[in-house]
């Protein structure tokens, strides 16, 4: 092996030693949904009898570089972005030319493997952009969030946002070459800002940069993150109205709760769910004001679009716990002597029973929330079935991790996360099977199968939770 | 000697391959206040974890109270206060918030003891309103110990309670430690790396070594009694001296450890070229746990 490649292995193993194996189970889950979706896709596809073998390849090309898209934007770069600190990037001899090295390779292995993957490489600016904007993300860029909010809403947001006359420039079939374009000098702009030299603006930056980059690789990150926003600060001061309350109650489960923090509590989705439906009312009144039934057919479109990306929330909806459950043990130490905690049985059915009411309802109101967005911005019946379905599938999947020995080896792990991509595969495969017998579509089918799965598999896990030693301090403060 | 209000026998604790805690046996009786001594990474968390169930041992049993630990009643947890070698303290309240919070899971709490520990150990009204993250450690340090005294415990189990506080700090905690705690005849088990602070405080000392209590008495006894002998190897007997707690030896000369010497010491004190020196706490240290 020459020095280069001792240098990018060596590289490679430091930065994505520094997670801590969790980012990398939620790499997996992400990937597997991803994939499951993607199969049910095909599935479909097989049935009607439209599949041969280059699609079977890049289907596969395409979960392999989704899964390498993943771990490289949410694993390598932020821990490639601790190790060039600013020291580092001026003193350390070839570490900084390295990183530049493998992220530009990085890049343009999982660009290229996407678009072949779409099977459109007429789209590759896109993807190029697209995948750039995720690892400046994971690299804690303030403004990638926003730019790919922008960039994957830019077909429609330029027909509604946009006078006629540049609607053609910005977003027809010009805009594609003007994007092929600009995506080197972006790609250029974008791996020196991850990898700066040094320099004042450097160590300005860096230390809110590092926070940033703790949200994906969850080292040293807080245990509660700083409320930020108007939706941070009103989930804020409703938790602490509710902790009040729940103190003059001293209701033993609701306390219990309160050990994991705001974070795990209920009131940290009001904000969400507020801002969702403030966003889809306005979208609601600007389709209706100012363009007409073309925009509104645009928008039904790409309503195939929307759910699978809505949908992410409903499925990551119970992850909080399990991470508010790693990262709270001192506090549930504290609450285990408590006289209020109760015997190891008594505490774990206040803990079970509060975390299930609490996701089962938080399912539900996602759901409804979201299918009123849909509806607000005039989806169709079909559409809002379909997202119906989905959100079935995704909180049958959320709901897996939710119950079980906190003391031993409950909640998410790699394994749990292959099986529930897999049970979501057998589901989506009977729910279209199903559906071909009865000669329906899939989705009301969708909607059911998930729902009994759910209800077993939670009879299951409260009884197994039931018969753990106790929930509390989890993992036994390992 | 009353029933021991800690009772553990035969705890063993592995972690993977590492045996933490080996086989430990040891008693506490109601009263007491013993500090446990330990190198870094000799296991004093641990057992006092185990000690209070947090963890679970591989072995043997733990009784607080005379109860299981497994299964305490809930009156019995309500006479346990704990401080953390971390202070893991709802970071995201403000100490007034997490004060509330505590409050309203005990039976007892003595809010009067609260307010005047706040406003001794300098609370303010600004520290007050202010979120724990954004607290010192001491600061931390300090909130943590008044959570723990608040409900008046009748164990208070103190992880190296003062690692982060100040000579001012470390000062104002021992004395209300004496003040309010030990003189209301609360048994308590400190751990500390501080030796000056045990002395003053802790009128029993256990040393762990090897997963196990290696050496254990009342502080100024094993103070009086403790002696390094150091001896011409060929002058020391073969058999174990009395009081015997560990022998080295460097090319010619050994070096005896004695606990409550006897008169084979007193003997062997008279032999040519034989020192008998007393010991500091930090001398006994590490001696008996290197």
């Amino acid at each position: 092996m020459n020095a280069a490649l001792r240098d990018y292995r060596i590289i490679w193993r430091t930065a994505t030693a520094q997670e801590q194996g969790r980012t990398l189970r939620t790499m997996s889950l992400v990937a597997g949904a991803g994939g499951a979706c993607v199969a049910i896709l095909f599935a479909d596809g097989a049935l009607a009898g439209n599949l041969d073998g280059i699609d079977v390849l890049r289907f596969l090309v395409g979960v392999v570089a989704l899964w390498q898209l993943l771990v490289w934007a949410f694993v390598f770069v932020p821990g490639s972005i601790r190790m060039n600190s600013p020291v580092n990037a001026t003193l350390l001899p070839r570490q900084r030319r390295r990183l530049i090295q493998m992220t530009a390779a990085s890049w343009l292995c999982v660009t290229l493997g996407l678009a072949f993957g779409i099977g459109a490489w007429a789209a590759l600016p896109v993807v190029a952009l697209g995948t750039l904007g995720l690892a400046l993300l994971g690299g804690g860029n303030r403004l990638a969030p926003g730019l790919l909010v922008v960039g994957g809403n830019w077909a429609w947001l330029s027909q509604v946002l946009l006078p006629p006359a540049w609607q053609g420039v910005m977003a027809g079939s010009a805009a594609m070459p003007m994007l092929g374009v600009l995506t080197l000098p972006a790609a250029a702009w974008g791996v020196r800002w991850l990898y700066p030299a040094g320099g004042d603006a450097y160590l300005e930056r860096r230390a809110t940069q590092l926070k940033r980059v703790s949200n994906f690789d969850q080292c040293g990150a807080d245990k509660q993150p700083v409320p930020e926003g108007m939706a941070g600060r009103g989930n804020r001061s409703l938790y602490l109205f509710a902790l009040r309350g729940d103190q003059r109650r001293a209701d033993p489960g609701a306390m219990l709760m309160h050990a994991l923090g705001p974070t795990a509590h209920w009131t940290t989705w009001t904000g969400a769910i507020v801002t969702m439906l403030l966003v889809g009312g306005a979208v609601r009144i600007a389709l209706a004001s100012t363009y007409g039934t073309a925009v509104q057919t645009l928008v039904d479109n790409t309503m195939g679009f929307g759910p699978a990306m809505l949908v992410l929330i409903v499925l990551f909806s119970t992850s909080q716990y399990g991470q508010q459950l790693r990262r709270t043990r001192g506090e549930q130490a504290l609450l285990r002597l408590t006289p209020l905690a109760g015997d190891t049985a008594l505490l774990n059915r206040r803990l079970a029973a509060r975390m299930l009411r609490q996701a089962l309802a938080i399912w539900a109101v996602l759901t409804v929330a979201v299918l009123a967005v849909l509806f607000l911005i005039g989806g169709s019946q079909a559409a809002l079935l379909r997202q119906l379905a989905m959100s079935s599938l995704a909180g049958q999947v959320a709901m897996m991790g939710l119950l079980g020995d906190y003391a031993g080896d409950g909640g998410w792990n790699l394994e749990l996360a292959l099986r529930a991509a897999a049970l979501a595969a057998v589901q989506a495969l009977a729910a279209v099977g199903v559906g071909a017998l009865t000669g329906t579509t899939p989705w009301p089918w969708l909607v059911a199968i998930p729902l009994v799965v759910c209800g077993g598999l939670l009879r299951r896990d409260w009884h197994r939770m039931l018969v753990a030693p106790p929930a509390f301090p989890a993992g036994r403060m390992a | 000697m009353s029933a021991a209000i800690v009772r553990m026998s035969s705890i063993s604790k592995w972690f993977g391959s590492q045996r933490v805690l080996a086989g430990l046996d040891w008693q506490i009786a109601p009263g007491q206040v013993v500090g446990l001594l330990g190198r870094n990474g000799a296991g004093k968390s641990t057992l006092l974890e185990c000690m209070l169930g947090l963890r679970d041992a591989d072995g043997g049993s733990v009784a607080l109270f005379d109860e299981d630990v497994a299964g305490l009643s809930d009156e019995a947890r309500g006479r346990i206060g704990y401080v953390p070698q971390r202070t893991d303290l709802f970071d995201w309240l403000t100490p007034v918030q997490m004060l509330d919070y505590f409050q309203a899971m005990y039976p007892r709490w003595n809010r009067a003891k609260v307010d005047g520990l706040l406003s001794r150990w300098g609370f303010g009204p600004h520290l007050l309103g202010k979120p724990i993250k954004r607290l010192s450690g001491g600061e931390q340090q300090r909130l943590a110990i008044i959570r723990a005294l608040a409900h008046e415990p009748d164990l208070l189990i103190l992880d190296e309670p003062v690692s982060s506080l100040d000579p001012v700090g470390r000062r104002e905690f021992l004395r209300e430690l004496v003040e309010q705690v030990i003189e209301r005849g609360t048994t308590v088990v400190f751990s500390t790396h501080i030796l000056s602070d045990l002395e003053r405080v802790a009128f029993d000392l256990a040393f762990l070594k090897d997963g196990r209590i290696a050496l254990q008495g009342q502080t100024d006894a094993l103070l009086e009694g403790a002696r390094r002998i150091v001896v011409p190897a060929a002058a020391l007997p073969g058999a174990p001296l009395a009081g015997e707690v560990r022998r080295r030896q460097q090319g010619g000369v050994a070096s005896v450890i004695v606990q409550a010497p006897g008169d084979d010491v007193a003997r062997l004190a008279r032999e040519p070229g034989v020192r008998v020196e007393p010991m500091t706490l930090e001398d006994l240290f590490i001696e008996v746990t290197q």
